[in-house]
């Protein structure tokens, strides 16, 4: 083994980076990564205490858990709660009854909430792989009656490797029953696997203590609570949290071996043999995340011409081309001001993004100056082998699923590139929405649809008037008792897929509330959000409504978006800290769609249609 | 094996049931210290056996009632390594 790196010190590191990733306050995302230094439960009690009263003072809507379990997990929570910490809410643990998994997961829809289940294999297959086929029927029983609603993160079996090493079927069993589960889950969309049985025997090691099962019921060491807690928190993010978007990166010793301003392209080591191959990878684990949905961005202190030539000259052993970069910043700029600059040019905030140099300096320079990027730091100094694994080990991109509008995402940002450009030739905005040729059309609700609605609903700060996380069976229930409007726009240069959307709900016979407005930041500054509220307006005076109701809430995120009613014509009718509500006639004028819009779908079908 | 004093028990005591270590008195009932049950007896013979190098018996664990019986117990582990 490699002296350099201890596996399991090495690890724990990353997993905690991952999660300090989303703090956004450096002195707080400081204490954190000292939190797990400890692997005392006692010490992570009071840090779990410390961070859980500094949550409940920020007043945001607390997380609500529900554990199902069949063995002890009261003894995990405190490093549980510590690594949910990282979200900055206060964290609501209920515990089912000990060993009631099934009843409790039948009766979940009473109080729904995101669910997370643990359970051994023991209790499943009893010590007798004789009763395989029976516990598969209560897996795939299980995971039927975990369908629909919130999330349910469900662990997999460990392996028996502890017990029984004299019936070796255990072992084959046991894969079998971890094969069940994984294609249930796979088959139920808002099932998830927290792949413990990856993480005992990978990342995390040998994690089991017969001591502690026998006293407690709980199969886990006292030092492995932190490590599992972050693990099993790590997964938990991805379902319930938005990832991060951007990968910023270096380039010089980066991407490839060497220093191109130094000997140029023909000194630079990329390619299949040591150490060029080491950059390969790099390249290759980035171009895995672009596809994935990843923005990518290339800050680098060079000459342009001088990159172009080089990308272009090393093209046959490089995984990754100037063009998979959404933006680049090949000149002599601080890197700071230069990913500042991105986030400006992509429309996307700082806390989006994270960052990759070997260079300390730079490392160093990115966190003094802009605290809340993310930086991947490599375990050892001045090692390509240890920046790798700084980036493969970082799961703070893992999302549930790239959709196709994450893919679309990334091609839309270059072609901003190809907008500017029409812009600075145009004759005015009008004239350039009009070159824009834009199509907009307003989409049925489907399977799909639905999951980038939800998406949108869940992750869409600065551009959303009332922030309302709405659940998938309240939007299930607008869909079928409102008007829900899902937006989608093309133009000449990309698709940018569905964008925005629209909620509202008819009061009693006159009066229309509209709930939830959102938009894409993507979207802004081209009238689409005037066209949403005109589509929504008219599907709902077409069903008799004479008055229509709004909101403003305002979060630490939307201000931009404050005076949006006013400025489409509503009246202001109640104001204080909380909410501003607004009110529009439709008997008078009303907002229209802009003119530069073509409608390219038929509209969907109205409430008087659906009723 | 390090050996531990009664003030580092205490401390290890009110860190895990989050109370002032100068709450504990020599012959209190562990059952008596604020905010303690069960997984707090857990958690504490599992820190004390990865801190003194030593696995607890279950009679040891069974002996555990009052802090002063910590001690003693803590004091015979000492003398048989």
């Amino acid at each position: 083994m490699n002296s350099k790196l201890s596996p399991l010190k090495g690890d724990l590191a990353h997993s905690v980076e991952n999660l300090a990733a989303f703090i956004a306050d450096p002195v707080e995302r400081e204490e954190f990564r000292g939190s797990f230094a400890s692997s005392r439960p006692g010490d992570l009690m009071k840090a779990a205490r410390r961070a859980s009263g500094r949550a409940k003072g920020r007043g945001e809507k607390p997380l609500r858990l529900l554990f199902l379990r069949t063995f002890t997990v009261e003894l995990l929570l405190p490093a549980i709660e510590l690594a949910l910490s990282a979200f900055g809410r206060e964290v609501e643990i209920e515990m089912a009854p000990l060993g009631e998994i099934e009843s409790a997961m039948g009766g979940r829809s009473e109080d729904p909430r995101p669910t997370v289940v643990f359970w051994r294999w023991e209790q499943v297959l009893g010590y007798d792989s004789a009763n395989l086929s029976a516990a598969k029927i209560r897996i795939e029983d299980f995971v039927s009656r975990a369908s629909g609603g919130e999330k349910v993160f469900v662990m997999n079996f460990e392996d028996p490797a502890w017990a029984f090493a004299s019936d070796p079927s255990l072992k084959s069993a046991v894969g079998n029953l971890n094969a069940a589960l994984e294609a249930a889950a796979g088959a139920t969309p808002n099932v998830r696997i927290i792949d413990m049985a990856g993480f005992v025997t990978g990342d995390g090691g040998p994690a089991y203590d017969p001591w502690m099962d026998f006293r407690s019921m709980c199969p886990y060491g006292v030092e492995a609570f932190g490590p599992i807690a972050l693990f099993i928190v790590s997964t938990l993010r991805a379902g319930l949290f938005a990832p991060k978007k951007v990968l910023a990166v270096d380039l010089d010793n980066t991407l490839w071996g060497g220093i191109l301003g130094e000997g140029g392209p023909e000194a630079l080591s990329i390619g299949h043999s040591y150490p060029g191959n080491i950059f390969r990878r790099i390249q290759e684990e980035i171009l895995a995340l672009k596809r994935r949905g990843v923005i990518l961005a290339l800050v680098t202190k060079n000459n342009l011409p001088d990159v172009e030539e080089a990308f272009s000259l090393l093209k046959d052993e490089m995984s990754l081309t100037l063009e998979d970069f959404s933006a680049v910043k090949a000149d002599w700029e601080p890197k700071p001001e230069n990913l500042a600059e991105i986030a400006e040019e992509l429309n996307l905030g700082l806390e989006s993004f994270v960052f990759l140099d070997d260079s300390a300096f730079e490392r160093e320079m990115m966190r003094a100056r802009l605290a809340i990027v993310h930086l991947l730091v490599p375990e050892v100094y001045d090692d390509p082998v240890s920046l790798w694994v700084s980036l493969a080990k970082c799961r703070v991109f893992e999302t549930e699923s790239a959709t196709e509008e994450d893919l679309l995402r990334v091609t839309d940002y270059r072609a901003q590139q190809e907008r500017k450009r029409l812009l600075s030739e145009a004759n005015g905005v009008e004239e350039y929405l009009h070159d824009l040729k834009m199509r907009l059309s307003f989409e049925e609700p489907s399977e799909v649809s639905m999951a980038r609605a939800e998406a949108m609903i869940h992750k869409t700060n600065q551009f959303n008037l009332t922030t309302r996380r709405h659940s998938r069976a309240d939007i299930d229930r607008f869909v079928q008792e409102g008007v829900f409007i899902l937006v989608r726009l093309d133009d000449r240069f990309a698709s940018q897929g569905l964008i925005g959307l629209a909620i509202a709900e008819v009061l009693d016979k006159e009066v229309g509330v509209i709930d939830s407005f959102l938009l894409s930041c993507r979207a802004l500054g081209r009238g689409v959000e005037t066209a949403l509220l005109a589509e929504c307006l008219r599907r709902l005076k077409e069903v008799g409504v004479t008055e229509v109701r709004a909101e403003f809430l305002p979060t630490a995120k939307n201000s931009q978006v404050k005076e949006f009613y006013s400025a489409h014509g509503f009246k202001k009718v109640a104001d204080d800290e909380k909410r501003t509500v607004y009110s529009l006639s439709l008997k008078e004028k009303i907002p229209q769609i802009p003119p530069w819009f073509r409608l390219t779908a038929p509209n969907a079908k109205t409430l008087t249609e659906r009723v | 094996m390090i050996e531990m004093t009664e003030i580092e028990l205490k401390e290890m005591i009110g860190s895990i049931v989050d109370c002032s270590p100068d709450q504990i008195r020599l012959e209190m009932l562990l059952e008596d210290i604020p905010n303690w049950d069960s997984l707090a007896t857990v958690i504490f013979v599992s820190e004390l056996e990865n801190v003194c190098s030593f696995i607890l018996s279950p009679s040891d664990i069974e002996s555990l009632k009052t802090f002063d019986s910590v001690v003693k117990l803590l004091r015979t582990k000492e003398a048989e390594i």
